[in-house]
C-alpha cells in the first residue's frame, strides 16, 4: 500500500515527505494507522546526526506515536484489529542476558537490528519510489500514515484515551515516570531536582510530585517553561540562564556556603538530567545531597564529553544511573501509565500543546532547536 | 519454483537469473567483494571449507559463484565465516545476520567488521534474493536423497576445484 512519511536521507538536511510503498504485515506482524504523533527531542537528535547514526539512511523519522489497527499479519495473537495502540522503540527478545535479568529496555537480542533499521525478526517492509529501500527509526517510524510493526510492539491501550494523549505512552510518560519510579526508586519526602522541563523532564516532576517526594524542583534555561513545570508540580524553578541551579539548590536544601569549598551540606535526593547537555550533567551531580541519585535519561550528543570531578563519589556515595526507556517493562508499565493517565491526573491534556501537520515537521524542528517548544507539539496524520 | 539443495551451484546459479531489478533497487547502495565461508561439515556433505562469493555494484550482481580458498583470500573485500547449520539458520531467517554477526555465530575472517556490519541492514533483502528457489538443506534430505547430493556434491567440487 502506499503510505506517505517523513524521510530523513542524510543527517542536517530537511526531512522530505514523501510517498512510499509498505508492505503488508507478515508473520506476528501488525498494520497500525498512526493517528497522532508527537515530536521529541530524540527526534532532533537524529536529525542533526548527534546519535552516531545509529539507523542507516534512509529512514522514516518518529518513535512516540498511537494508532489504530488495520490489519493483522500472520499468527498475530495479543492484538486485534481496531485497537488502539502505542508502538514501543524497543523490543524486549526475551531471550538474551539482559532481558533474561528483567531488563528489557537494554535487549542486546534485538539493539542489532534496531541499529539496522530493521524490524526485529530482520525484515524491512518501506521502499521509495525508486525501489530503494527506507529503514525504520527504532521499531516504530513514527512520523507516517501508516507502519508496520511487530505485534511485540504495538501495546493495547484504553480505547477511552485520547490517541493524542495516548501517544505520549510511547517515550516521555515512560521514561519520565521510569526515571523515578524505576531507576530513582524514591521514597515519599525525597527532594528531587529535575534539569530539562521537555515532554521526559515534565513527566519526571508530576512522577515525583504524585510521588510524594518534596521539594520538586524544576531546572531550565528558559524561563517560559515556568508555567507549566509548576502545573506539572514542580514545588521551585530556576532558570538557569538567570542563576546558577547548583548555588541556589544547595541554598534552598540547607547547604552552608564555605569560601573555597562551594557548600557543605545541602543538596537533593535525587537529580534527573533530562536533556542530554554536558554542562546540565555536570551542574546536576553538584546538586546531589550525600547518598545522592543523579539519573540520566537525556542522551548526551555523540562525540559530546563532561569531564567530571568526582572525587566525592566513593566519599558521599553519589551514584549516576544511566537509564534507557525509564527501564521500564513495557507490556506491564505503559498499560499501567495508561491506566493511570485515565484515573489519575497525569495532566497529559495540558501536556500537548500545539498540533501541526506532517508537511510542517521541519518547521517544528526548527522550533525545537530555538527552544520554543513548552510542552509537546503533536503531528496529526489523520 | 525451482528446488535447490545447499550448496549446490544451481543455487547460486539459479538465484543470479531470478535476481532482478527489484534487487538491484533495494540494494543500490552495496558494492563490494563478498566472500561466505561455509565451514566444513561432513555431516552435511561438506568435507572441506566452501567459499559463496558474489560481487555486487552499486545493487548490481556482477557475479556469484563459489571459489577456492585462495581466490576468496586474494579477491574479496569480506570473509564471512559460519558453519554451515549457522547459514541456514540465516538462509532460513530463523537467525539474523546482524545478532549473528555481533554474537561471533558470523566471524569476519577478512575485512574491516564496521564496513562488513553496514551489510546489516541490507542482509535480509540479500537473504531474499538467495532464497527465491525452492531451498533445501542437507539436514532435511531423506537418506537416499542425502547419498545422491553428496556424491553429486563431491563430484562438483572435485571438477571445479573449490
Amino acid at each position: 500500500m502506499k503510505i506517505k512519511g517523513a524521510v530523513l536521507r542524510e543527517a542536517n538536511r530537511p526531512l522530505t515527505i514523501e510517498t512510499l510503498e509498505l508492505e503488508p504485515p507478515g508473520q506476528g506482524e501488525v498494520l497500525v494507522k498512526y493517528v497522532h504523533t508527537a515530536f521529541c527531542h530524540s527526534d532532533l537528535h537524529f536529525l542533526l546526526g548527534e546519535m552516531g547514526e545509529l539507523v542507516p539512511y534512509p529512514f522514516v523519522v518518529g518513535h512516540e506515536t498511537a494508532g489504530v489497527v488495520e490489519e493483522v499479519g500472520p499468527r498475530v495473537t495479543r492484538v486485534e484489529k481496531g485497537d488502539h495502540v502505542t508502538a514501543t522503540w524497543m523490543i524486549p527478545c526475551g531471550r538474551c542476558p539482559q532481558c533474561q535479568r528483567g531488563r528489557g529496555t537494554i535487549c542486546t537480542g534485538n539493539l542489532w537490528t534496531l541499529s539496522a533499521g530493521q524490524l526485529p525478526s530482520g525484515a524491512t517492509r518501506m521502499t521509495d519510489k525508486d525501489g530503494g529501500l527506507v529503514f525504520y527509526q527504532t521499531f516504530v517510524s513514527g512520523f507516517a500514515t501508516h507502519m508496520v510493526i511487530p505485534e511485540e510492539g504495538a501495546i493495547v491501550l484504553p480505547k477511552e484515551l485520547p490517541l493524542d494523549q495516548a501517544c505520549f505512552m510511547g517515550c516521555c510518560v515512560p521514561t519520565g515516570w521510569g526515571s523515578i519510579t524505576k531507576k530513582a526508586q524514591i521514597q515519599p519526602g525525597d527532594s528531587v531536582a529535575v534539569f530539562g522541563m521537555g515532554g521526559v523532564g515534565l513527566n519526571t516532576v508530576r512522577a515525583a510530585a504524585l510521588s510524594h517526594a518534596n521539594p520538586v524542583i524544576a531546572v531550565d534555561i528558559e524561563g517560559s517553561k515556568e508555567a507549566i513545570a509548576r502545573e506539572f508540580g514542580a514545588t521551585q524553578f530556576i532558570n538557569s540562564s538567570e542563576e546558577d541551579p547548583v548555588e541556589r539548590i544547595r541554598l534552598e536544601t540547607g547547604g552552608l556556603p564555605v569560601e573555597g569549598l562551594g557548600f557543605l551540606g545541602g543538596g537533593v535526593d535525587v537529580v534527573v538530567e533530562a536533556i542530554g547537555d554536558p554542562g546540565a550533567h555536570i551542574q546536576a551531580y553538584w546538586c546531589l545531597a550525600a547518598g545522592g541519585k543523579l539519573v540520566v535519561p537525556g542522551i548526551i550528543p555523540a562525540g559530546q564529553e563532561a569531564p567530571m570531578q568526582l572525587t566525592f563519589m566513593p566519599l558521599q556515595e553519589h551514584s549516576i544511573l544511566g537509564t534507557l526507556y525509564g527501564s521500564i517493562s513495557t507490556d506491564i508499565d505503559i498499560p499501567r501509565y495508561a491506566h493511570m493517565a485515565m484515573t489519575q491526573d497525569l495532566k497529559l491534556d495540558k501536556l500537548c500543546t500545539k498540533h501541526f501537520k506532517l508537511e510542517e515537521i521541519n518547521d517544528v524542528a526548527e522550533a525545537m532547536k530555538r527552544r520554543e517548544i513548552i510542552g509537546r507539539w503533536v503531528c496529526d496524520l489523520d | 519454483m525451482t528446488r535447490c539443495i545447499y550448496p549446490m551451484p544451481e543455487w547460486l546459479e539459479e538465484s543470479k537469473k531470478l535476481y532482478d531489478s527489484s534487487f538491484e533497487k533495494k540494494l543500490q547502495k552495496i558494492s563490494g567483494h563478498y566472500a561466505y565461508r561455509i565451514k566444513a561439515e561432513p555431516s552435511w556433505g561438506i568435507d572441506k571449507d566452501l567459499f559463496q562469493c558474489s560481487i555486487m555494484d552499486a545493487g548490481k550482481l556482477i557475479e556469484m559463484r563459489f571459489y577456492t580458498e585462495e581466490e576468496a583470500v586474494k579477491e574479496a573485500d569480506f570473509i564471512m565465516a559460519a558453519s554451515a547449520p549457522v547459514w541456514k539458520n540465516i538462509l532460513t531467517k530463523t537467525d539474523k545476520f546482524v545478532a549473528a554477526f555481533m554474537a561471533r555465530r558470523i566471524k569476519l575472517d577478512k575485512g574491516n567488521p564496521v564496513k562488513a556490519l553496514a551489510l546489516g541492514p541490507y542482509a535480509g533483502t540479500m537473504v531474499d534474493s538467495l532464497t527465491q528457489v525452492e531451498l533445501v538443506f542437507p539436514d532435511d534430505l531423506s537418506p537416499e536423497e542425502f547419498g545422491q547430493f553428496k556424491a553429486a556434491f563431491a563430484e562438483y567440487r572435485e571438477r571445479a576445484g573449490v
